[in-house]
């Protein structure tokens, strides 16, 4: 099989600002490892037991993640179990009997929300080698950057490749992954093995993809506790923010202000690079980018001119979710509650807790917010949370780079991304594979895979002994 | 007020609740034991109802298990109805045994099988042809799936979207009845689709296999139950008796309330969807309702009439432990769950046209009904819940 245009690992000019920071980060190096002082744990507080204060769910079965706000008022609640249904439902081949469902494609990812957030958990990497890509997305990418802010595609493909077509349309590609693995050995001379994938696009149906182009590949995250995250209020998110390192500590928290639909600049919440603003706009970018169902607001089909596909024969309306549907979605995405931790005062767990402040791992993944009072679901707000994100973009170095840009967000800048319910991937979804693309096999993994301004906490990581390292994964698959 | 039924309500009123209705209820001292005697023995009888229960459901879940195998043997229309019959006599009590769910215990905790045994919604395409596409599914592909077996059914349930469902009560009931087309009746599926129609091998062994899982997943839930050798019996009756009331009331308020009034009937009352309702093949979605209901009225009785007259069991249900700790909740519940039962019982069937039409139709007007009567149910129960200071989720 022909090898199109595989994945290049750091293959983006490097933004000006890194030179400059590389030498903070050089700086901070040198510090961080000498200075713990800054970073002792705070003491333990009985509320972190309920990441979600009283929205907090309490099953830790695989319905952890799936469960509404255990505060929501029945009264309000019927829009949750609407918008569930709309999570799950098979999208199907327009024109079909079941009127409601239909309009799937022509080009796409998967045939439901579930399907790659299943049990509205987080997707994985194909696992056998003749395993369709399912549970995550390549996007394409090129070194340019469009007027919009964001990577270009690819003049025929688009951004998103999709190895799917309804019946009687080729999918654009079949990609697969391998792994290269990556020697290392932590100070205690104990080795450990790291996977780097190497995506590969797969022979291209629809004419060769330019030749600039490569693959970011990007898994589909857990779904839980997204209300609340919205319900933070702005100046709390800034507050953290340190765009210049004024604290010379190597760490640079960074919003990113993204473009709102209607109008207007606003502060990036969702995506892995914190591209969308609002979880109405990423359920919608989903919908259409991801299954092909086009709706108000974004009401062009996936598929480009250039591949020759009749979208009109596939129309499942115009557009094909109305936006009451959506709207329930909406709903539903931001009344999934996050689930209770299962053993917090265990002494393993609460030496953990003192090996992440230690380690610096708080100082990106931030332990605590209280919600605002914005919005119209009053059972989010004012909440004390524990989601370990500080919804801030970070350099995590080349090696997890992906090059793609988005507004603030360069090549190498990823969100920190919530650390609550982590523990209970295992049960949710049978897997622990994490980071933006799956490649980490379990949270220690996770952690030696950080570098930019994650690397002094990686190397106090890479310090500890077997049973501190220990005590630190148990704590975060508490979480 | 809200009526969230999770009560983290401020600690002052959690403690001032429960004093002021021992105040009217009767002297604290003199209640208090008494109380907590009702209390344990309403565990006990809750432990021993899921066993009854259990032990009910797998002896007609293996009948259906003999017709089926005695239909793959021999497909004739007599023996297609035989296995049919075997799976509308036992499905009741599967339902009724559903109030065991949504509070981690042995149905649906990190390892329960529920989501082999009771899946739902199903895309029928995932597993056999549907009209339109007669090469679909599972059984009309023996490349990718030269050999079908538990382990295979196991690994690809689930898989690929919550839809694509392979296993189970409903996998069941599709390879029996097939689509339903008709307005007035169940599906058709023709006895030659095991004869002589394409993949009728393959598709006779799909159903036996997915049903010998049914029983073996069935008994392991049971086997959790039972007395000394029950792993989760033992725990449950070992904590404190609060911690096992809440996890009794969590399972009746969020299968009336989150299951069966959101996803069952709100959902498909929404959409007016066939696809969105819970027994579409076979045209029992109404039933499926009513027998969650008198599960639910069961565990407040303490009561369980089984198709067995040998298992029938008679013990200490929710409403002793009521009575004796706050009798004003106890007679407001227990309307509630009576009003609940009477609304399901009071739907028409079948469930795919009562959903359709006009909010005036009459179909519709009995569903809305069901949707008001378990609102209420909610409240009655998150209140009781309240009256004794008991945690409860009910969706």
């Amino acid at each position: 099989m022909p090898s199109h245009n595989p994945i290049r690992v750091r293959p983006f000019r490097r933004p000006l600002w890194a030179s400059t920071y590389l030498f903070g980060l050089a700086l901070a190096g040198c510090g961080g490892g000498s200075d713990p002082v800054a970073t002792n744990a705070p003491p333990f507080d009985p509320a972190e037991e309920f990441p979600g204060g009283a929205t907090t769910s309490s099953l830790s079965s695989s319905l952890a993640f799936s469960r509404p706000l255990a505060n929501l008022n029945l009264a309000e609640a019927d829009d949750f179990f609407i918008g569930n249904s709309l999570f799950n439902i098979t999208w199907v081949t327009a024109p079909a009997s079941v009127v409601n469902r239909d309009g799937l494609g022509p080009l796409f990812n998967a045939r439901s929300c579930s399907a790659c957030h299943t049990l509205d958990g987080r997707g994985r990497p194909p696992i056998e080698p003749d395993e369709p890509l399912l549970g995550l997305v390549l996007k394409l990418v090129q070194d340019t950057v469009t007027p919009a802010g964001v990577s270009a595609g690819d003049a025929v493909y688009g951004d998103q490749l999709h190895p799917f077509g309804v019946f009687g349309v080729d999918g654009e590609s079949s990609p697969s992954v391998t792994y290269e693995i990556i020697d290392g050995v932590y100070t205690d001379g104990t080795p450990y093995e790291l996977r780097s994938p190497i995506y590969q696009s797969g022979a291209p149906n629809y004419g060769d993809f330019e030749g600039s182009i490569f693959l970011a590949p990007r898994v589909a995250p857990a779904v839980f506790g997204l209300g609340l995250l919205d319900t933070i209020p702005e100046q709390d998110v800034l507050a953290w923010a340190d765009p210049n390192d004024l604290n010379a500590d190597g760490i640079r928290g960074r919003a990113n202000w993204v473009p709102l639909i209607g109008g207007g600049l606003t502060l990036g919440r969702y995506g892995w690079k914190l591209g969308q603003p609002t979880l109405l706009q990423q359920s919608a970018a989903a919908f259409r980018d991801d299954i092909g169902i086009t709706s108000e607001l974004f009401p062009e089909q996936n598929s480009s001119a250039a591949q020759g596909i009749d979208e009109e024969l596939f129309s499942g309306g115009d557009p094909e979710i109305p936006l009451d549907s959506l709207d329930q979605v909406d709903f539903y995405m931001h009344t999934l509650a996050p689930p209770k931790r299962r053993d917090v005062s265990a002494p393993n767990v609460r030496r953990g807790r003192e090996q992440f402040f230690s380690a610096g791992c708080a100082d990106c993944h931030r332990p605590t917010f209280e919600t605002g009072t914005a919005g119209s679901i009053v059972e989010l707000q004012q909440q004390r949370i524990f989601p370990y994100t500080d919804l801030l973009l970070h350099d995590m170095g080349p090696g997890l780079a992906d090059g793609r840009v988005e507004h603030q967000a360069g090549g190498s800048d990823w969100r920190t991304p919530p650390l609550w319910g982590i523990g209970l991937l295992e049960v949710v979804n049978g897997h622990q594979f994490l980071l933006h693309d799956g490649r980490a096999r379990g949270v220690a993994e996770a952690i030696l895979w950080h570098a930019g301004e994650g690397l002094a906490a990686r190397d106090l990581f890479l310090q500890l002994s077997a049973s501190e390292r220990q005590d630190l994964v148990d704590f975060v698959e508490d979480l | 007020m809200s009526i969230a039924p999770r009560c983290l309500k401020p600690l002052a009123l959690a403690a001032a609740l429960p004093l002021a209705l021992t105040a009217c209820g009767g002297s604290d001292d003199n209640s208090g034991p008494s109380l907590t005697s009702v209390k344990s023995a309403a565990v006990a009888s809750y432990a021993d109802l899921m066993v009854a229960n259990y032990s009910d459901v797998i002896a007609l879940a293996e009948e259906m298990q003999t017709a089926i195998v005695a239909f793959v043997a021999t497909p004739t229309s007599l023996t297609l109805e035989a296995a049919r019959d075997g799976w509308l006599t036992a499905r009741p009590y599967y339902q009724q045994s559903e109030v065991g769910r949504f509070y981690d215990g042995p149905i649906d905790d990190a390892d329960g099988p529920e989501g082999d045994i009771n899946a739902w919604p199903l895309d029928e395409g995932y597993i056999d042809y549907v009209n339109g596409n007669p090469t679909a599914g599972i059984v009309n592909d023996p490349t990718t799936y030269p050999t079908i077996d538990e382990a295979l059914l196991r690994s690809l349930n689930g898989v690929g979207g919550e839809e694509n469902v392979a296993t189970g009560w409903h996998a069941i009931e599709f390879l029996l009845w097939g689509q339903d087309e008709s307005t007035t009746g169940p599906g058709e599926r023709p006895f030659e689709d095991y004869t002589v129609n394409d993949n009728a091998t393959r598709r006779g062994t799909y159903l036996t296999v997915t049903t010998q899982m049914l029983v073996d997943d069935l008994s392991s839930v049971r086997d959790e139950w039972l007395p000394t050798t029950g792993a989760f019996r033992t725990s449950f009756l070992a904590q404190d008796v609060d911690s096992s009331l809440e996890l009794i009331l969590t399972g009746i308020a969020t299968l009336g309330v989150g299951e069966l009034r959101g996803e069952r009937i709100l959902v498909p009352f929404d959409s007016k969807s066939q696809e969105d309702e819970h027994s579409c093949f076979s045209d029992t979605t109404d039933l499926d309702h009513i027998f969650d209901g008198i599960g639910i009225r069961n565990i407040w009785r303490g009561e369980y009439d089984a198709a067995d007259d040998s298992l029938d069991y008679s013990g200490t249900g929710l409403d002793e432990v009521f009575q004796a700790g706050s009798p004003t909740n106890a007679v407001a519940l227990g309307a509630a769950v009576d009003a609940a039962v009477a609304a399901l019982e009071a739907q028409d069937s079948p469930f795919d046209q009562a959903i359709l039409g006009l909010d005036t139709d009459p179909g519709r007007v009995a569903l809305q009904a069901c949707l008001d009567s378990l609102s209420a149910f909610n409240i009655a129960i998150s209140n009781a819940a309240d009256a004794l200071d008991l945690e409860v989720t009910s969706f």
